[in-house]
């Protein structure tokens, strides 16, 4: 199985500082509200803890994350292994492929990455991150190869 | 047929909608002060209602069903008879004896084209029924002409409820509890627009009674809750049959609305076995199919049931009748382990919790709370052996897949082909996997959705089994 490019580490790393902002901002609007309804000031404090300890087991985790995040696009099969804690491993058909999506949020966008949506008549499998040309290429081989398993039928 | 118009009753199928919208306006109007405009609406919406019914024309033509409606906007529907999904057929018992009935012609697009004639007579449907087989090419139209009559009435397999079969149906539904859990839901929703004072009362009242009269009250709740789901089920399965011919299969049920549904067998995705907890206990079965359809599609054809019960003897002669690829006998099902029963009473002891805000009120309701423990604690525990003796796997021939899973003590066997599976998760925790155990989860295509299948903390091995069998087909 192929592992996801080097850099969505980077990626990890910042969406997991992006949400320590939100939990500071948090924070500090919790000490304004709190002395507003008049609640006691240190239960603001758990709130910054809360948002620590998520940084720290997020940060800790990348290495994890990226170990056990994997994919395979086989001529048959789309398989999809993610999670370190909550295992998933997932297969789908190349014949059960309806469509390919790509998707680029900004973080992505700045890694010059995609992440790729794999539907099915049924339900979506996503493929957390690969570098752009990548997934221009699954796009296409999914997309052909399914074209022909239908076709075959 | 051309430009013909619905059968004049169609306008009292109107009426009732007229009725509902006057009376708003009516509750508006006096809302704010403006009563008069009610009669004023209330004409003009009359007008508008007998006016639309004469716009609204249908046509039946030589490669389409043509749609033409509308007072100033005109619209015109057209429906090419292979465009077709479903024709669905629901009679009124009072539209009988005009042989009248309603028709509902559903196509495959997600837009809303839907056709519904309200009132037209019993051959238009049959009508197109057989232009649709003509347009399919599934039959020729001058062989299928002379054989018509003939063949009128062969089916490939036929099956008709019994008046016994009924009432096992009738009397083993837990229909009458949901009914209480509504009653539930509702004083829930609604209890703030009970004045306390009236509260106050009632718990008096049951305080001063003593608790075995508030038992005694809740059985004859009970009873009555009983009562109406018998009768209710009676008069929705009322002459249940199913037939399969041409590769389609019909059903029609009903005592005061008689409903007819076709549905074309390659539309199955996966065939449902169900057993409710006294169902169980009396070996009888229920069994439903899921099917792809389109979001317009009404509620009860989604998951239709397609035989409401079959005892365990004659489950699988009769169900292979209708369906290929099922088991002659019950598959004895793999993947059970001891080790899950811990798991399934662990999941579900959150529901320990539930009583403890009569605990508020101080220790008045404490006899009441342990009560109500005491038999919560019973339930978690049962459910734990309950769903791990109805868990786990198999795979029989033809690349079927068998998944045996339980839940809310409703226990279910899932048959469904390797074609009709649209992916395969094993998923498991480093917990489970320490334990050698897994989650098998499948995903299938139900209504215009995803449904999936669970099979929940089974053996590890034969999980990876059965997802290899999946990958390497």
């Amino acid at each position: 199985m192929k592992k996801l490019p080097e850099n969505v580490k980077k990626i990890w790393m910042q969406a997991s500082i992006i949400t320590f902002i939100f939990w500071m901002i948090a924070f500090i609007g919790s000490r304004f509200l709190f002395t507003l309804i008049k609640w006691p000031i240190w239960l603001s404090f758990i709130i910054l803890a809360l948002g620590i300890l998520e940084l720290i087991c997020e940060l800790s985790l990348i290495p994890y994350r990226y170990a056990f995040n994997k994919y395979k696009i086989s001529e048959e099969y789309v398989e999809i292994q993610k999670g370190f804690f909550f295992r998933k491993l997932s297969s789908i058909p190349i014949a059960r492929v309806q469509n390919v999506n790509l998707n680029q949020g900004p973080l992505l966008r700045m890694q010059n990455l995609n992440s790729v949506y794999v539907d099915t008549a049924g339900d979506n499998h996503k493929i957390e991150a690969v570098t752009h040309e990548e997934a221009q290429t699954i796009r296409k081989q999914v997309m052909d190869l399914a074209m022909e398993a239908r076709n075959a039928k | 047929m051309q430009n013909k118009l619905l059968n004049p009753l169609a306008l009292l199928f109107g009426l009732k909608n007229y009725f509902s919208q006057v009376i708003s306006i009516l509750l508006l109007s006096i809302w704010i002060h403006f009563i008069w405009i009610t009669p004023i609406f209330a004409l003009f919406l009359l007008a508008y209602k007998i006016i639309s019914y004469f716009t609204y024309r249908y046509s039946i033509l030589d490669n389409q069903l043509l749609i033409k409606h509308g007072i100033f906007f005109k619209k015109e529907i057209h429906m090419p008879y292979e465009k077709i999904q479903n024709i669905h057929r629901k009679q009124w018992f009072f539209l009988k004896p005009f042989n009248l009935e309603e028709v509902i012609v559903d196509n495959a697009s997600h837009a809303d084209s839907n056709i519904d004639l309200v009132a037209v007579n019993e051959n238009v449907a049959q009508m197109l029924e057989h232009k649709r087989l003509i347009a399919n090419n599934d039959i020729a139209e001058d062989i299928s002409n002379k054989a018509k009559d003939d063949n009128h009435n062969k089916f490939d397999a036929q099956y008709n409820i019994s008046n016994h079969s009924m009432n096992l149906f009738a009397a083993t539904s837990f229909r009458g509890l949901f009914g209480i859990f509504i009653l539930c839901e509702f004083y829930q929703r609604y209890s703030f627009a009970i004045s306390s004072k009236y509260k106050d009362e009632v718990f008096n009242y049951l305080g001063s009674k003593g608790i075995i009269i508030v038992i005694i009250e809740f059985l004859i709740l009970l009873i009555v809750a009983f009562i109406v789901s018998y009768v209710s089920i009676w008069i929705q399965y009322y002459r249940f049959t199913l037939t399969k011919k041409d590769g389609y299969l019909t059903f029609s049920r009903g005592l005061l609305k008689q409903e007819t549904v076709k549905i074309k067998t390659n539309r199955i995705q996966s065939i449902n076995f169900t057993q409710n907890i006294i169902r169980r206990l009396f070996k009888i079965t229920t069994v439903k199919i899921t099917i792809i359809s389109d979001q317009k599609e009404n509620t009860n054809t989604k998951d239709p049931v397609i035989i409401p019960v079959l005892n365990a003897k004659k489950l699988y002669p009769i169900t292979n009748q209708f369906f290929d690829n099922l088991p002659k006998e019950e598959p004895k099902i793999f993947g059970k382990r001891n080790y899950s029963i811990w798991l399934f009473i662990r999941n579900s002891s959150w529901i320990l919790l539930m009583p403890l805000p009569l605990l508020l009120n101080g220790t008045s309701w404490l006899a009441m709370f342990i009560f109500i423990e005491v038999i919560l604690l019973g339930l978690v525990i049962f459910n734990g052996f309950y769903r791990h003796v109805h868990n786990g796997v198999k795979l029989i021939k033809n690349d079927v897949l068998v998944i045996e899973n339980c839940r809310l003590f409703n226990r279910h066997l899932h048959f469904i082909n390797w074609h009709r599976i649209q992916s395969i998760t094993l998923r498991e925790s480093i917990w489970m996997q320490k334990k050698n155990l897994a989650h098998l989860k499948i995903s299938e295509r139900r209504g215009d959705a995803s449904g999936e299948i669970i099979a929940k903390y089974i053996d590890l091995n034969v999980a990876r089994s059965i997802y290899n069998w999946y990958q390497n087909q």
